[in-house]
């Protein structure tokens, strides 16, 4: 493995180089802010009372729409060191440090867009539950020059700054439009602290600096509230923050023929690996609905479920089992390479493969490349693969609903938007 | 005790290739790698330690890019990743990076999932264990054993280390 180790770090090198000479730019930037923590800290170790003061002494002045506005770079430098606790005291609006500094850039244009848990976008909102839509602002901003923007969005709840995000860039080495795609923190998102993680009222305020390579980090220009801030009540994220708390299911191991599902909702988000990431989020979880599944002559967990053979040969051919039919596919928890979904398609034979004997069904791996939920249209895989390992799932595009029934009698629940998630077991 | 001035110009002067090596090869952005090196100096030139010389200073630097990069990492599974539902930042990548991903390395690395990369990154450049990258990533031995080996796979297939050919990359479009 030296080679690969050699060739890593060769490449590794190049890319840092390049990154080197930006960074090698902000050197000014980056002692200021240097020099700046270290007097918090100082004083951090004189009173909580005085730190108070000053902090609302130092955000107050370093913020747009002040009267005494500071040196670009203490702005800067404040900007980028905002926290939850903060007092949020800036205004809407433009403030230049340069004099030729409107030459470089238009007023962005966009505006605050809420995304439902269907994936449609609304312009037009006064709220939403967390975990069900998500708050960003979707704009762009002409540049000219090599020119960057900073985005970021933080969240205010009675004046006081209850969540921020990292920052975000779009660089212009020329002259063209930035796209800004920014989302908004939900209350609380605060990293080590968490003050505000509650439902209610949120102000998002949206912050853009723009400054030039070249001129030593300095910004050109910092725009609060474009088009407005945005007011919107966000319910459940009690409700929400204690489902992210939920541990991840420990699946059972098959017994014969008959395995365990769990009912996860069908993944909506536009993302070439949907299942990995929600697998990696902590899918499905201790608290998903499951149930029992029971599928005759599924093949053993191993690398040869992605070999083209058939998944599975169903001696008896039962058409009527609930899941014949519907979209279903292979995946495990982690992929090296390769396609990590894998299509499948319910067929009786022989059909159109020599495969599967007559009347038998079978479960084929199939080329029309339509996957259990189309988000990943697009996606390029690296070949060749794959190289499956960790939990391995047969996904199948719907439920069971007798079963469910009969393992959760009386409850309430929708099973609108839910697929079965099959554990197979662990490919090795 | 505030660092030696000095210290501070040599990690901008002498530091920020090997330190923009790793913070690429953990993130695989330029826009990333800049805004990550430049905070992780930040951070440990403003702690109260005294910075003797550039190699101590280098690898709490190095130290500080591998943990802000893995709490980013976090941050974004509790909030954007953990419901699928909600819309994911539209990372703007900068002109350099199309051209960059063009190679076969560049082309390995970004079929790697965040998390394998950053396992990758950490035991090739950092020379990390696995015990020390389980417990960066609050992991089992057995899960970044896994990591690891998804992507060796990955990237010793495309680069053909495995033998020793000069085998090509070959992509799967999906339609």
């Amino acid at each position: 493995m030296s080679g690969l180790r050699d060739n890593l770090e060769e490449w590794a090198l190049a890319r840092g180089s390049e990154v080197a000479a930006v960074v090698a730019e902000r050197e000014v930037a980056g002692r200021h802010a240097i020099r700046t923590r270290r007097r918090r800290r100082i004083l951090a170790t004189a009173t909580t009372a005085i730190v108070a003061a000053v902090a609302v002494v130092t955000v107050a002045s370093a913020l747009p729409g002040v009267n005494d506005a500071p040196p670009a770079k203490e702005l800067s430098r404040h900007l980028s060191e905002l926290v939850c606790g903060d007092p949020w005291l800036a205004e809407s609006g433009t403030t230049a440090y340069m004099s030729d500094a409107d030459y470089y850039f238009d007023p962005p244009q966009g505006g605050w867009v809420l995304t439902d848990d269907n994936g449609d976008t609304h312009s037009d909102f006064t709220g939403f539950t967390a975990g069900l839509g998500s708050v960003s602002w979707q704009g762009e901003q002409d540049l000219r020059g090599h020119t960057i923007v900073r985005a970021r969005t933080v969240a205010v709840k009675l004046g006081t700054v209850v969540g921020v995000t990292e920052d975000q860039y779009a660089r212009i080495r020329d002259e063209g439009g930035a796209s800004l795609n920014v989302n908004a923190p939900r209350p609380g998102a605060c990293g080590d602290t968490a003050p505000g993680n509650s439902s209610g009222k949120v102000t998002y305020h949206l912050v853009l600096q723009l400054s030039r390579l070249g001129d030593g980090g300095g910004p050109l220009a910092t725009i609060v509230d474009p088009g407005g801030p945005l007011t919107v009540a966000i319910d459940g994220v009690e409700a929400y923050l204690e489902e992210q708390a939920t541990p991840p299911a420990e699946p059972l191991a098959p017994k014969g023929d008959t395995y365990q599902a769990f009912v996860v909702q069908q993944p909506t988000e536009a993302t070439c690996e949907p299942y990995q990431e929600l697998m990696a989020s902590g899918e499905p979880k201790a608290t998903s609905m499951t149930y029992r599944v029971t599928i005759p002559g599924i093949r053993a967990v191993d690398s040869g479920l992605w070999d083209g053979d058939p998944v599975a040969i169903i001696p008896g051919a039962d058409v009527d089992a609930w899941y014949v039919g519907l979209p279903t596919a292979v995946t495990s928890e982690r992929f090296g390479a390769g396609n990590p979904l894998e299509s499948l398609s319910w067929v009786t034979g022989p059909g159109g493969t020599m495969t599967i004997p007559a009347g038998e069904l079978g479960l084929i791996h199939t080329n029309d490349d339509a996957p259990v939920t189309d988000v990943n249209a697009g996606c390029v895989y690296t070949l060749p693969g794959p190289t499956p390992s960790g939990a391995v799932y047969l996904i199948i595009d719907g439920v069971d609903v007798a079963a469910i029934d009969a393992a959760y009698p009386g409850a309430d629940y929708t099973l609108e938007g839910m697929q079965t998630w099959v554990y197979l077991g662990q490919a090795s | 005790m505030a660092p030696q001035p000095d210290i501070v110009a040599e990690l901008y002067r002498h530091s920020l290739p090997r330190l923009g090596a790793y913070a690429y090869l953990l993130t695989g952005s330029h826009a990333d790698a800049e805004e990550l090196v430049q905070a992780a100096i930040v951070k440990v030139c403003a702690r109260p330690r005294r910075l003797t010389n550039l190699p101590q200073a280098e690898s709490y630097v190095r130290a500080a890019v591998r943990t802000m990069h893995i709490d980013g990492l976090r941050r974004q599974s509790r909030w954007l990743r953990a419901v699928p539902k909600l819309a994911r930042p539209d990372a703007v990548a900068g002109p350099a990076d199309d051209v960059t991903e063009a190679d076969a390395v560049g082309s390995a690395m970004a079929t790697l999932a965040p998390r394998v990369r950053a396992v990758v990154a950490m035991y090739y450049w950092e020379d990390l264990s696995v015990a020390d990258i389980a417990a960066a990533l609050d992991l089992s031995e057995g899960t970044v054993k896994g990591y690891l080996q998804d992507g060796r796979r990955a990237l010793a297939t495309l680069l053909g280390e495995d033998d020793g050919g000069e085998r090509s990359a070959v992509m799967e479009v999906r339609s």
